[in-house]
């Protein structure tokens, strides 16, 4: 009886260190897996934050079709929450190329770009003194890992205007989105000609009243309906002309330019200005920004 | 630029949550409740083997909760998102262009408040601008619970910004900052102990008349670098004029400024020159010691 007894203690002391063992087990996976993600539930990072990263001298490339990253997406997103400056999510994973303007790297790295989602508010760092306090939080960030190895090399963050007015003009219009084509109804009038087919393709405004647009310099071609009320005969101006240029005229059925499509040159405002005769019908400020 | 094979995604769209930390804690709740079983039936050998398991698991967390390096806590109430700038400013003979700034800085590691709802930070930083339009700067930044980056940042009135992250330099060393600005190109570059971490041309034409070396702080419950008996220095502080071929490095003999007024008439946060010298200061915070 006591040996029968002592064998059962020991399969019982056994089976208790076994269970333990797998119960630490479970909690570093637990804590490791914490931030994970897997590759199916990450998309590439958008290309509005793309654009906000490479416009202050990032220069960063899409990589070669050969290219063979050591890490998978979702490793290299958890590599980047674990050293990235703002507690968050990873909400994008983008395999990429430096090129000689994306220092610290050396030319022709291979590297993941993680966008995330922080969950605090983040402001600039420094600035000029007693200025900060008025400054705008930033509204993007991205974390940048070794494609070898997830190692850190860099994180990004910053406020980018042209992002916010393209998250502005999402938010604040259902109808910007359209793909303006021939045979388009835009305000009960039928488009003509204008086919605008490539991203980034955003109605900005529409109406009469004047209101104000930031464009970012290098954020390609923007589209502007600049008259949606149908009105014969506009015509439609913009000035001055050194700091957008019209690549196109959208117009509809009726004869009269519904839209513009245009680039900005130069920092700086211009006025689109539409007018019936001499009644002014419709007015929009653009202002080009960096 | 974004290659066109780079698809396209909504950043703005709701982040995945790898916040788990719920689950983990349950999974830890668990464990402990085991542990406990464990410990209460299985002996004193055990006990000791899990207790450094556990101990090992805790440590990180216990490290983090003691904070920072150096420094101490001041004590005074939190007014986040204020900013509290120590450090000298000179503007280069003439107006004429800055070429760069330099300087030698403890990279100090001061108390840091955690404040809700924001990622804050302690920085200090070499820093060249245009008062009217932009500045650009590199230096080291503290977060709470001593977590450290290298920074450089641009920033401009109009509300951009843009901030790079690197991996820091070891705390109670001191790293050689550098801003240039070659005016033929507009380009800024940013280093630290010689290594370029990020070049940007400005958008603007506007050139760089204004150099400074602060610490800076945005809530009085920070403690701005240094104590009255471990002063925080600024060795060896040098800018470059005019930019260009012709120009060539100074010793600074820039103003210093303190802008740290506690709201009840008294500083809080003090700097000096060191003494025979006029390219050497340091900084404190009254309310420490160290």
């Amino acid at each position: 009886v006591i040996s029968g007894r002592a064998t059962r203690k020991r399969l019982v002391l056994l089976v208790s260190f076994l269970a333990s063992g797998i119960a630490i087990s479970a909690v570093l996976t637990g804590l490791v897996g914490t931030g994970a993600a897997s590759s199916e539930s990450l998309s590439a990072v958008s290309s509005a934050v793309m654009g906000a990263m490479n416009a202050q001298g990032d220069a960063y490339v899409a990589p070669t079709a050969n290219a063979a990253p050591g890490i998978s997406s979702s490793v290299a997103a958890q590599d980047a929450l674990a050293s990235a400056p703002w507690p968050g999510s990873a909400i994008g994973a983008s395999l990429a190329q430096s090129t000689a303007r994306s220092e610290p790297n050396a030319p022709g790295s291979l590297v993941w770009l993680v966008s995330m989602q922080p969950a605090d508010t983040v402001y600039r760092v420094g600035g000029m003194p007693d200025a900060r306090s008025a400054g705008p939080a930033a509204n993007f960030f991205v974390v940048v890992v070794d494609a070898t190895d997830g190692n850190f090399i860099e994180a990004e963050d910053g406020y980018s205007p042209t992002l916010a007015s393209q998250a502005s003009a999402k938010r604040s219009s259902n109808s910007t989105s359209r793909k303006l084509a021939p045979g388009t109804t835009v305000c009960g009038q039928r488009v003509t000609t204008g086919r605008i087919g490539a991203p980034p393709f955003i109605l900005l405004s529409h109406g009469h009243h004047v209101s104000t647009v930031p464009i970012g310099l290098g954020s390609g071609v923007r589209v502007v309906l600049v008259s949606n009320d149908c009105s014969r005969g506009a015509a439609v101006s913009l000035a001055p002309s050194k700091v957008f240029a019209i690549k196109q005229r959208l117009r509809a059925s009726h004869g009269g330019t519904i839209g513009l499509v245009v680039v900005p040159r130069k920092p700086g405002t211009a006025v689109i200005t539409a007018k019936r005769g001499k009644r002014l019908v419709g007015r929009l400020r653009l202002i080009a920004t960096h | 630029m974004v290659g066109s094979d780079w698809a396209d995604a909504d950043g703005l769209r709701s982040p995945l949550s790898y916040g788990a930390g719920g689950r983990v804690r349950s999974e830890v709740r668990l464990v402990a409740a085991r542990s406990r079983w464990w410990l209460a039936r299985r002996g004193r050998r055990l006990c000791l083997l899990l207790g450094v398991c556990v101990a090992t698991l805790a440590a990180p967390a216990g490290a983090l909760a003691s904070g920072d390096g150096d420094g101490c806590n001041p004590g005074r109430a939190d007014n986040f998102n204020t900013a509290y700038d120590v450090g000298v400013y000179q503007y280069t003979p003439g107006l004429s262009v800055s070429g760069g700034i330099r300087a030698y800085i403890d990279n100090y590691s001061p108390f840091v408040k955690s404040v809700s709802g924001s990622t804050d930070d302690d920085s200090e930083w070499v820093m060249l601008s245009n008062p009217d339009n932009y500045y650009e700067q590199i230096g080291w930044l503290e977060q709470p619970y001593a977590v450290r980056y290298t920074f450089a940042e641009y920033g401009s009135n109009g509300g951009a910004f843009y901030d790079h992250y690197h991996s820091s330099d070891p705390i109670n060393t001191n790293s050689d900052y550098e801003v240039a600005f070659h005016p033929n190109t507009n380009e800024f570059y940013f280093y630290d102990g010689g290594n370029e971490y990020w070049d940007y041309i400005i958008p603007n034409g506007t050139d760089p008349v204004l150099s400074e070396i602060y610490t800076e702080s945005h809530t009085k419950a920070s403690q701005v670098s240094g104590g009255t008996n471990n002063h925080n220095n600024m060795y060896s502080a040098s800018f470059f004029y005019p930019a260009g071929t012709g120009g060539s490095w100074h010793d600074s003999a820039a103003t210093p400024t303190n802008n740290t007024n506690n709201g009840s008439g008294g500083k809080f946060g003090g700097i000096g020159p060191n003494s025979g010298t006029t390219d050497n200061y340091y900084t404190w915070d009254w309310a420490c010691t160290n």
